[in-house]
């Protein structure tokens, strides 16, 4: 909640900076149109020529220029929302049409006020927050050498142009020197409400920092916690599975083996009184061993991935593929399946599976692929499996 | 128990990969839009950039009419009577129109030369200044050094039917600052030395020729000088109205340093020229009581420096006749020093063409035929007061003159220095010929006095 309130304490002091800098802008260009208009009706324009260094541009330009050029970057600035940031290439054209803009309305009012550069940084600063920091450093350290640089006494030793403050000076000196404090009340004021909205800024981009933070720490905690339980699932299903070859083994080799023992001790007695019914006796143990034989490798098999053993090497591989893709929209397998009439030991069948397997699943988490490309083929009496992913 | 795990384990799958997939949609989507974003303002800003350079582009060639400012004297610039200005200003106008169907030329009417300077300086304030105009020269510096001339170099360079060669070189150095040419000559004026022919015959003197000196001229004024008819007043003079300016021009001194920030008044050849001063008032008409009659006029005055531009005004009829019709005369250049040295400084009228024009290939056609055209140049001169500053056009012109030889004002005008000028230039000359006038009449001493005025002068171009 406070975080929305801040924001909006930002965005109204930003609307309040574009307000001021535009009475400002606007007071000097009437100071230049109004002095104008009095160095001709006091016939001074000679005394007013020997006292700038270069001819004066046309006021009724400025002030229409100015006029113009300011409703476009006030536009700019306000249309842009302080809570959103827009897309990188976007964030940048404005930014620098903003410098464009604001270094134009500077330039016209003869470097005689930058204040408008601190309106801009302060706009630049908030939408640049997401940005590199290598961008974002250097759009404001170009804005604070404009801020800094934009003086009349600075840029007319390279550009020549006529002395802003003359303009302050023609007219009665009481009323040069009001206008002199009133334009110097505006410039602290806008040089106040940055230091505020500055301010305010870092207050808020802490805060922010320290949101991040938490949520970080909710995360990490999170994922401490799925973790910790993907161990005990996995020791469970150890559990089971040891469970399930105890049973397995009890079940069909335990009997297999009691029968056999309880067969060749009954062998054992009686191969001396008769040997034919211990001839007998000993087919039964053999049948016996047979079928736990059989047993055994019945268990083996359902140790297995059940779909290798209903449909083979390239049923499996495809029912995989379809597993995966059902897991996400953009992912695309294509397998390339060119041994359909050669057999596999079940041992190499089960490696062959795995190996794919492990291979998609790493190229899913940890390439970030969305197109796995499969192809197996035999060339030189070789089994060639090539997996290939973007 | 080991069932119920596994449903939880199978539940919270299900409820991550369901969020894993909105994400990733969501994350498409946006990215989408994004995209677009992007596209759009790139699309816009090209939009934009192609628009304005075809807009640009096709302004320039299609044929929209436009208008260049001129800025003119209505009077002439050197204190005389005139009418002709906006005869020549028209036929200029109506010439460069018929070549360039797509201009129009447009000025301001009425300005006395009195009022050019503030009206000039007013527009400058406006920012509404005219694409070409006259300079005076006392403005020029001041024009020059707050760059509102466009400097005019790289036009002479590409123009090869204009040099700077063709004007006289005082001419341009007037319309040069910090070596680059910003204006050129329109018209010129200079002073002569009318000599009263039949005084000097009557006195037996010989007319002395174009190389005299001031040697010269105080030794025949002094003869000169005298009670004719022995009443005890003295009633022939050696000259009329010779000023503290003709002086310091004829000795070719140079009392201020470029910048003009400091004089140099105390120095050996400013005292012989105050020595001459003293010496030439003792002769000068003007400075004798009781005097009635009107200098030059009278018959009764050897010499009197007068400007061309009065001449040509009060040359021909019927000025002439009323002036000078009771005595034979004939013009000499001023004298100087040596004969070596400049006689005198040259007075220009010039045109500029405004730093600010948008039409700067415009404005250079308009200037070259006010400057440089011949045919305007000589009807200039028939005209109005000046003279033209091209050198080949005072050697051979036609222009019917019974008075003044041609070649004789060829010599003058090559003879000629162009006055360094500064921004207090004017001011400060009018404090130093106050202060040598004093000086003159005074008796106390005069390395002293000379000091004096030397700080006095300081002081104010220091200030």
């Amino acid at each position: 909640m406070s975080r929305f309130t801040g924001m909006r304490m930002i965005s109204s002091l930003r609307n309040l900076m574009v307000g001021l800098n535009y009475l400002i802008v606007m007071f000097y260009s009437s100071v230049f149109l109004l002095a104008t208009r009095f160095i001709v009706n006091h016939q001074k324009s000679n005394l007013f020529l020997s006292e700038i260094d270069h001819i004066p541009k046309n006021p009724v330009t400025i002030f229409f220029a100015c006029l113009f050029l300011y409703a476009v970057l006030a536009a700019l600035i306000l249309s842009r929302s302080v809570s959103e940031i827009s897309e990188k290439a976007a964030n940048l054209t404005s930014i620098i049409l903003e410098i464009i803009l604001g270094f134009q309305i500077v330039y016209y009012l003869n470097m005689a006020y930058s204040g408008l550069f601190l309106m801009v940084f302060s706009d630049c600063l908030f939408h640049m927050r997401r940005e590199k920091n290598t961008t974002s450093y250097s759009v404001l350290g170009i804005l604070a050498c404009l801020y800094f640089l934009s003086n009349y006494y600075v840029v007319s030793f390279f550009f020549p142009m006529a002395d802003p403050a003359a303009y302050f000076n023609v007219f009665d000196h009481s009323l040069s020197s009001l206008l002199i404090m009133l334009k110097n009340l505006l410039e602290m004021i806008n040089l106040l409400i940055f230091v505020a909205y500055l301010s305010l800024y870092i207050n808020h981009q802490t805060k922010e920092n320290e949101n991040i933070a938490q949520e970080l720490n909710m995360i990490n905690q999170v994922n401490r916690e799925l973790k910790n339980y993907a161990a005990i699932t996995e020791r469970i299903g150890e559990n089971n599975e040891r469970k399930r070859l105890a049973r397995e083994i009890h079940d069909t080799l335990g009997h297999a083996l009691t029968g056999i023992a309880a067969g060749v001790d009954a062998t054992l007695i009686i191969i001396d009184k008769s040997p034919d019914l211990a001839k007998k006796q000993l087919h039964l143990v053999s049948q016996v061993v047979r079928e736990g034989i059989s047993d055994v490798r019945n268990s083996l098999n359902k140790l297995r991935p059940g779909a290798l053993e209903q449909s083979g090497l390239k049923g499996a591989l495809q029912k995989m593929i379809t597993e995966f893709i059902g897991l996400s929209d953009d992912l695309q397998i294509d397998l390339n399946y060119e041994v359909e009439n050669i057999d596999f030991e079940v041992a190499k069948e089960d490696a062959l599976f795995r190996v794919v397997q492990e291979s998609i699943t790493n190229s899913i988490r940890h390439g970030a692929a969305n197109h796995i490309q499969i192809h197996f083929y035999i060339a030189d009496e070789n089994l060639n499996i090539i997996i290939d992913d973007n | 128990m080991v069932d119920r795990k596994r449903e939880l384990n199978d539940g919270k799958s299900h409820r991550l990969k369901r969020f894993l997939d909105t994400f990733n949609s969501k994350r498409m989507k946006q990215q989408c839009d994004n995209i677009r974003k992007k596209h759009r303002i790139l699309f816009e800003v090209i939009v934009g950039l192609v628009l304005s350079v075809c807009i640009c582009s096709l302004l320039r060639f299609l044929p929209i009419p436009y208008t260049l400012h001129l800025g003119i004297l209505s009077t002439s610039n050197w204190n005389v009577p005139e009418s002709g200005t906006y005869t020549i200003v028209d036929e200029v106008i109506s010439r460069f129109e018929s070549t360039h169907p797509y201009v129009k030329v447009k000025y301001t009417s009425g300005i006395v030369r009195d009022d050019y300077s503030q009206w000039l300086s007013e527009q400058i304030v406006k920012g509404m200044q005219p694409d070409l105009f006259m300079v005076l020269d006392q403005d020029f510096n001041t024009m020059a050094s707050l760059g509102a001339l466009k400097e005019l170099n790289s036009f002479i360079e590409q123009d090869q039917y204009v040099q700077s060669a063709d004007f006289y070189s005082s001419a341009i150095e007037e319309g040069t600052y910090n070596h680059q040419i910003y204006a050129l000559p329109y018209q010129c004026n200079l002073k002569l030395m009318f000599v009263n022919k039949g005084l000097l015959k009557k006195e037996g003197i010989v007319v002395p020729d174009w190389n005299w000196t001031t040697e010269d001229l105080l030794r025949i004024s002094s003869q000169i000088t005298k009670d004719s008819d022995f009443d005890g007043i003295v009633d022939q003079w050696g000259i009329s109205g010779y000023t503290v300016d003709d002086t310091i021009e004829a000795f070719g001194l140079n009392l201020f340093n470029d910048e003009g920030n400091t004089a140099y008044i105390n120095q050996n050849d400013v005292r012989q020229a105050v020595l001459f001063m003293q010496e030439m008032a003792a002769v000068d008409q003007s400075n004798f009581s009781g005097n009635t009659t009107e200098g030059f006029d009278s018959g009764q005055t050897a010499f009197a420096p007068m400007s061309l531009a009065e001449y040509k005004t009060y040359g021909p009829y019927p000025w002439k006749v009323r002036r000078y019709s009771t005595f034979d005369w004939t013009i000499l250049p001023m004298p100087s020093l040596n004969s070596e040295q400049s006689r005198c400084s040259l007075e220009t009228l010039m045109m500029g063409i405004s730093a600010t024009t948008a039409h700067p290939q415009d404005a250079w056609d308009l200037l070259r035929l006010f400057t440089c055209d011949p045919e305007i140049q000589t009807m200039m001169m028939e005209q109005t007061s000046g003279t033209s500053a091209m050198v080949q056009l005072v050697k051979n012109t036609e222009i019917a003159n019974d008075e003044v030889s041609w070649d004789m004002l060829d010599f003058a005008l090559s003879h000629t220095k162009a006055k360094k000028r500064f921004r207090k230039f004017e001011d400060a000359s009018r404090l130093l010929n106050n202060g040598i006038s004093k000086i003159i009449r005074s008796s106390s001493d005069l390395d002293l006095e000379l000091l004096d005025l030397q700080k006095q002068l300081n002081s104010f171009l220091r200030e």
